[in-house]
C-alpha cells in the first residue's frame, strides 16, 4: 500500500511545503530511532523557508502516534483561506483544521466516521455549493486469516482477489448551513448512490468528464473494473465505466488499478488520464475519443510496452517547457521479484521490490518516449508510492517528491533542458475565502496554441499536489489571455502578458467573455 | 587374430568418433533447475522431485523437461519453466507448445522475446486458433496491427465462428476506428460467447460511442447475469497444465467447486487437508461453517477451539465460534465471541449484526439498536440490518425511524417483501 504526500502551503508564505503520511505499523514504529535520521511514528510536516525544509509536526500540533496512515487530501474545508488536511488510514481517519498554521483534530466533531481502510481521497465541491466536500476511496475489507503462502512455502502479498471490496465514501459539507459556520459534514454516500458498488479502490481523479459542468468521480480500483461515476446535477452519481470505455482495459479485462494522471495527452482540447498498474500490466492511457468517452489507447502512444513495472505516484507534466504534457511514474513492486534482484543500497529484505521509477517524454503529437538519462528520478530502484508534483523551488518549473516504503521521502527537482517559457496560475475565489477554485478550468492562448488545466491537486496515488496550474507554453514568450471557467459554469477572460510569471487571478477581476 | 587386431582398433576409432561427434552435435542445454524445497507444502515438493527425476532418468526426453516446466509453472516459479521450456524447444523444435508455454512464461519479465516465442509456436502450431490469437491479440496490445490482422485473418480462414477470433477482429477495427463494423463484430463475439464478459464490454462501449442506446441496455443486461467480473479465454494447452495446482489458493478455489456441486464429502476433506497448513484459518471457518449447516455443533466448536489455539487473534475463527454458541442457544458466549470480534476488527459488519441478534436473544434492546446501528453505518446497503434495526425501532415507539430504514432497505433491495409489509402496516396504522 505504502503512504501519500502533499505539496501545499500551510502557513500562506507562499513557498510550498511537504506533508509526508505515515504508513508503518505500530511495532516498526516504534522501534526506530527518533533522532530525526530514521523512521517517524507520526507523519510530519516540513516548512520551507527558501528552499530548506524544517520539520514543524510538533509544533503544528500534527504529532499523531495512530498507525498506518495512507492518503492525503488538501482543501479548505471552511473557507478561511487556510488549507486544512484529510488524512485517511487503516483505522481511524483523521480531519485536521488549520487555524492559521496549528493544526486541530475535527475528526468526529465534524461528522467524519470511516472505519474502512481509507485509500485515496480528494476534497472538491461535487454539489457546487461553495463548499469542498470530501470522497474517500476504500480498499478492501481486511482479515488477517487472508493469506498468501506461495508453492515455495514463503508468504507474500496476497492481492484483493482475495479480500471482499468495500465502497468508497462521500461526505458533503454541511459547513455553509451551519449557524456559526462550525466544520460539520454529513455522510451522503448512500443517498447519491456512491455506497451501491463496491470495489478494492485505490486512486481517484474528481473532473467534469463529460462536459455537464458537474463533478464526476473516477475510482481506480486494484484488479476490477474501475468506476466512473458521473454526476446528476450534483445530487446523485451513476457509474458508467463499462459504457464509457473506462472499467477495463482495451482487451476487457480488469487491471490493478493504483495512481491516477490526468492531462490533455495528445493536444485534442479534450481531457484524457492514465491509471498504473502491477508488472505484468501497463500503465494505461484512457484517451477521450468524444465527449466522455475513452478509448485504450496506450499501446498506440507508446506506452504499453514500456510500463511494465508496478507502477504507483503518477503525473502528466510539461517537464521541458515544450508545450506538451509529459510522463512521469513512481515505480516499486508488491510482489517479491523471482530470480537476481537489482542492484541496490537497500536491505537484502527489499531488494526484490525495488523497481526504477520512469520517465516518458512527449513527441508533441501524444506519443511518448521513454528517457533513459541518468537521473536522480530515474537511477537507482526503490519502492515509491506517493508522488506529488509542484514549484518546489519557484523557478517555473515542476518538481517531484515522493514517498517510498520504508525509505525517506525524495525531493526531485528538475533540472530538464529547458524549451520553452512557463506560466503557473492560481486562480481563486473570494467569495470562498480566497482558497484556491478547486474544479475551475484555465485555459491559456497564445496565437494559434492553447492549454487547459483543471484546478485539482487530487491525482497520482493517495497523494495531494501543487494546487496552482502550470503550463509550458513551448516557443509563446507571450500569452494573449487566460480564461477561466469557474466551479459553477461562470466563464472569465483575463488579459495576457508576458511567459514566465507567477499569477494570482481573483474571481471578478476579469471580464465576462 | 592377427586380422582382427586391426578390425578391433578400427571399431574402437569409429566409436571414439562417434562419441566426440555425439558429444559436439548435442544442443546445448539450461542446467537442471534447483530450486529449495524444504518450505514446500508435499505435495508440490513430491511433484518437483518425481518430475525431476524423470528429466535426470532421460535427459535428452523433451517431453520430460516439458512435464517439470509445466511443474513449475502452474507454481509461479518462471525463472525454473523458463529453463525448462527452453530445453524442451531445443530438444523438440517441432512442437509449438514448447515455445508458446515459453512465450506465457516470459510475458512479465520480458515481453520482447515473449512475442518472439509466440511468433514460433504460430508457425508450427498448424490450426491451433488459440495459439494464433495469443500472438494476435499481443500484436494489438502493441499496436502492430498489420501482423496481427494477418493472423486474425488466418485463423478466420478455418475458425470463422470463433467468439475470440470475432473479438480479436473487433478490437483491430476499433483501433483502426471502424466503429460501426467493430460492433458489429462483437455482437457477433457476444453472441457466440454469451458467458464470456470481454465481449459484452466492448459492444456496451460501441453502443455507447455510436449512439445506439437500445444496444447499450441489451448489452448491459447480458453482463450482469455474468457473475464472474473476469474469465480468460479457454486455453487447451494451459488448462491441461492447471490439474497439477496443488498451492493454497487452487486447492481454495478447487473446494469453492466442490462446494458448488454440493460435494460435501470431498469438500469437507480438502478443507481439512488445507486447514492444517500455516494459511488455515480461512478453510477451518469454512469447515466450521459446513459443520454448523450440518448440525454438527460439538465437531464444529471443538475444531474452533483447536484452531484458536493456533490463530488466537484470528476474527474469522471468533466470529464462527460466536456463530456456533448463537446456534446451540448458548448466548453469553456468542457475545463474548462477537464482541471479541468487534475488538479485533472494528468494520466487521456481519459480527456488529450477529452482536444485535444476540443482544435481541439476551433481551438487551437499546444494546441491540447500538450494534445494528453500527452495521448499518458501516454497510448501509445490507437491506436484512435495516431491517432488524426497524423492527426494534418500531418495539420502542420511534415509527418515523424505523419508517427511514425500510424504505432505505426497499431502495436497496426492491424485492424484499418484509421490508415492503412492515413500512404498509406502519402506514396503515399510521391512517
Amino acid at each position: 500500500m505504502g503512504s501519500g504526500i502533499a505539496l501545499l502551503d500551510y502557513d500562506r508564505d507562499g513557498d510550498l511545503d511537504i506533508f509526508v503520511v505515515q504508513g508503518m505499523p505500530p511495532a516498526a514504529a516504534k522501534v526506530k530511532p527518533a533522532n530525526g535520521s530514521g523512521f517517524s511514528p507520526t507523519s510530519r510536516l516540513f516548512r520551507q523557508t527558501k528552499g530548506q525544509f524544517e520539520d514543524v509536526t510538533e509544533s503544528t500540533g500534527l504529532e499523531d502516534e495512530m498507525p498506518y496512515g495512507s492518503g492525503v487530501a488538501v482543501g479548505d474545508i471552511n473557507n478561511d483561506g487556510w488549507p486544512d488536511l484529510f488524512v485517511s488510514k487503516y483505522g481511524r481517519d483523521r480531519l485536521l483544521i488549520n487555524h492559521e498554521g496549528k493544526f486541530e483534530d475535527i475528526t468526529e466533531a465534524a461528522g467524519i466516521d470511516n472505519p474502512r481502510w481509507g485509500a485515496s481521497a480528494c476534497f472538491t465541491d461535487y454539489d457546487r455549493d461553495g463548499w469542498l466536500d470530501l470522497f474517500i476511496v476504500n480498499y478492501y475489507d481486511y482479515y488477517s486469516s487472508n493469506r498468501l503462502i506461495l508453492p515455495n512455502g514463503e508468504e507474500d502479498y496476497a492481492g484483493p482477489q482475495m479480500r471482499e471490496s468495500v465502497p468508497s465514501k462521500l461526505y458533503r459539507n454541511l459547513t455553509g448551513e451551519m449557524p456559526d459556520h462550525k466544520v460539520q459534514f454529513r455522510d451522503v454516500s448512500f443517498e447519491t448512490g456512491i455506497d451501491s458498488k463496491a470495489g478494492p479502490g485505490l486512486g481517484i481523479l474528481p473532473a467534469d468528464f463529460n462536459g455537464d459542468g458537474w463533478i464526476d468521480f473516477c475510482v481506480a480500483n486494484d484488479g476490477k473494473a474501475n468506476f466512473m461515476w458521473f454526476s446528476r446535477s450534483g445530487k446523485t452519481f451513476s457509474e458508467e465505466a463499462i459504457q464509457v470505455g473506462t472499467a477495463y482495459n482495451a482487451a476487457g479485462v480488469p487491471q490493478a488499478g493504483m495512481g491516477m494522471a490526468t492531462g490533455d495527452v495528445d493536444g485534442d482540447g479534450r481531457q484524457d488520464f492514465l491509471i498504473t498498474h502491477l508488472e505484468g500490466e501497463y500503465t494505461t492511457l484512457y484517451s477521450q475519443v468524444a465527449e466522455g468517452l475513452f478509448e485504450d489507447r496506450t499501446a498506440a502512444v507508446g506506452l504499453a510496452v514500456h510500463t511494465t513495472h508496478t507502477g504507483f505516484g503518477t503525473a502528466l507534466l510539461d517537464l521541458d517547457l515544450d508545450g506538451d504534457l509529459d510522463l512521469v511514474i513512481g515505480n516499486g513492486r508488491v510482489r517479491r521479484r523471482v530470480g537476481e534482484p537489482p542492484a541496490t543500497n537497500l536491505e537484502s529484505f527489499w531488494q526484490p521490490y525495488a523497481e526504477c521509477n520512469q520517465t516518458f517524454l512527449n513527441s508533441g503529437g501524444g506519443i511518448f518516449t521513454s528517457v533513459n538519462a541518468i537521473d536522480d528520478f530515474v537511477a537507482e530502484p526503490r519502492m515509491t508510492r506517493g508522488l506529488a508534483i509542484g514549484d518546489l523551488d519557484d523557478d517555473g518549473d515542476l518538481d517531484l517528491v515522493t514517498s517510498e516504503v520504508n525509505g525517506p521521502a525524495r525531493i526531485f527537482l528538475n533540472t530538464a533542458e529547458r524549451k520553452g517559457s512557463w506560466l503557473i496560475v492560481r486562480v481563486i475565489d473570494p467569495r470562498h475565502g480566497g482558497r484556491d477554485a478547486y474544479g475551475a478550468i484555465v485555459t491559456v492562448t497564445a496565437g494559434k496554441e492553447r492549454w487547459s488545466r483543471d484546478v485539482n491537486p487530487a491525482f497520482s496515488y493517495l497523494s495531494s499536489n501543487d494546487p496552482r496550474v502550470h503550463f509550458g507554453l513551448g516557443k509563446a514568450t507571450t500569452f494573449d489571455q487566460i480564461t477561466v471557467q469557474w466551479p459553477d459554469g461562470m466563464k472569465e477572460d483575463f488579459k495576457g502578458g508576458m511567459a514566465g510569471n507567477n499569477l494570482t487571478l481573483h474571481r471578478g477581476k476579469g471580464v465576462q467573455p | 587374430m592377427r586380422r582382427l587386431v586391426p578390425v578391433l582398433f578400427g571399431l574402437t576409432v569409429l566409436a571414439v568418433a562417434v562419441n566426440v561427434y555425439w558429444w559436439f552435435s548435442m544442443p546445448s542445454l539450461e542446467p537442471l533447475p534447483v530450486v529449495a524445497t524444504d518450505r514446500m507444502t508435499p505435495r508440490i515438493r513430491e511433484l518437483i522431485q518425481t518430475a525431476t527425476a524423470e528429466v535426470m532418468r532421460q535427459d535428452h526426453s523433451a517431453v520430460a523437461w516439458g512435464d517439470l516446466g509445466a511443474v513449475y509453472f502452474v507454481h509461479s516459479m518462471m525463472p525454473e519453466a523458463v529453463a525448462c521450456f527452453r530445453n524442451a524447444e531445443v530438444l523438440d523444435p517441432v512442437d509449438y507448445r514448447w515455445p508458446y508455454l515459453l512465450g506465457i512464461c516470459l510475458l512479465n519479465t520480458d515481453r520482447e522475446e515473449s512475442l518472439d516465442c509466440y511468433r514460433r509456436s504460430a508457425q508450427r502450431c498448424g490450426q491451433k486458433a488459440h495459439v494464433q490469437l495469443r500472438l494476435a491479440e499481443a500484436l494489438i496490445d502493441r499496436s502492430e496491427l498489420e501482423e496481427a490482422a494477418m493472423q486474425v485473418e488466418s485463423v478466420l480462414s478455418y475458425a470463422p465462428s470463433n467468439p475470440r477470433v470475432q473479438f480479436a477482429k473487433a478490437r483491430l477495427l476499433l483501433a483502426q476506428g471502424d466503429l460501426e463494423q467493430a460492433k458489429s463484430w462483437a455482437i457477433r463475439s457476444a453472441a457466440a460467447a454469451p458467458d464470456k464478459r470481454t465481449p459484452h464490454l466492448l459492444v456496451a462501449q460501441l453502443c455507447r460511442r455510436t449512439r445506439d442506446t437500445a444496444g447499450e441496455t441489451r448489452a448491459l443486461k447480458a453482463l450482469e447475469k455474468i457473475a464472474d467480473d473476469f474469465t480468460a479465454w479457454e486455453d487447451p494447452d494451459t488448462a491441461a497444465l492447471y490439474p497439477l495446482r496443488q498451492d493454497g489458493t487452487a486447492r481454495l478455489a478447487r473446494a469453492e467447486d466442490l462446494a458448488k456441486s454440493g460435494q460435501t464429502a470431498s469438500l469437507k476433506e480438502t478443507l481439512s487437508e488445507i486447514a492444517t497448513g500455516s494459511d488455515g484459518a480461512a478453510a477451518t471457518s469454512q469447515l466450521a461453517w459446513i459443520l454448523d449447516q450440518e448440525g454438527n455443533f460439538r465437531e464444529s466448536e471443538g475444531l474452533l477451539r483447536q484452531q484458536l489455539l493456533r490463530f488466537p487473534k484470528d476474527e474469522r475463527l471468533h466470529f464462527q465460534f460466536g456463530v456456533v454458541c448463537f446456534l446451540q442457544e448458548r448466548n453469553p458466549e456468542a457475545e463474548a465471541a462477537f464482541r471479541r470480534v468487534v475488538e479485533l476488527k472494528p468494520d466487521f459488519v456481519d459480527a456488529w449484526y450477529n452482536l444485535g441478534l444476540t443482544f435481541v436473544k439476551l433481551n438487551k434492546p437499546s444494546d441491540a439498536r447500538d450494534a445494528f446501528a453500527v452495521a448499518v453505518r458501516l454497510s448501509p446497503s445490507k437491506a436484512v440490518i435495516r431491517i432488524s434495526l426497524a423492527e426494534l425501532l418500531l418495539a420502542e415507539g420511534k415509527e418515523e425511524e424505523a419508517c427511514e430504514h425500510l424504505e432505505a432497505a426497499i431502495k436497496v433491495a426492491p424485492m424484499e417483501q418484509e421490508a415492503r409489509d412492515m413500512l404498509a402496516r406502519i402506514k396503515a396504522g399510521q391512517k
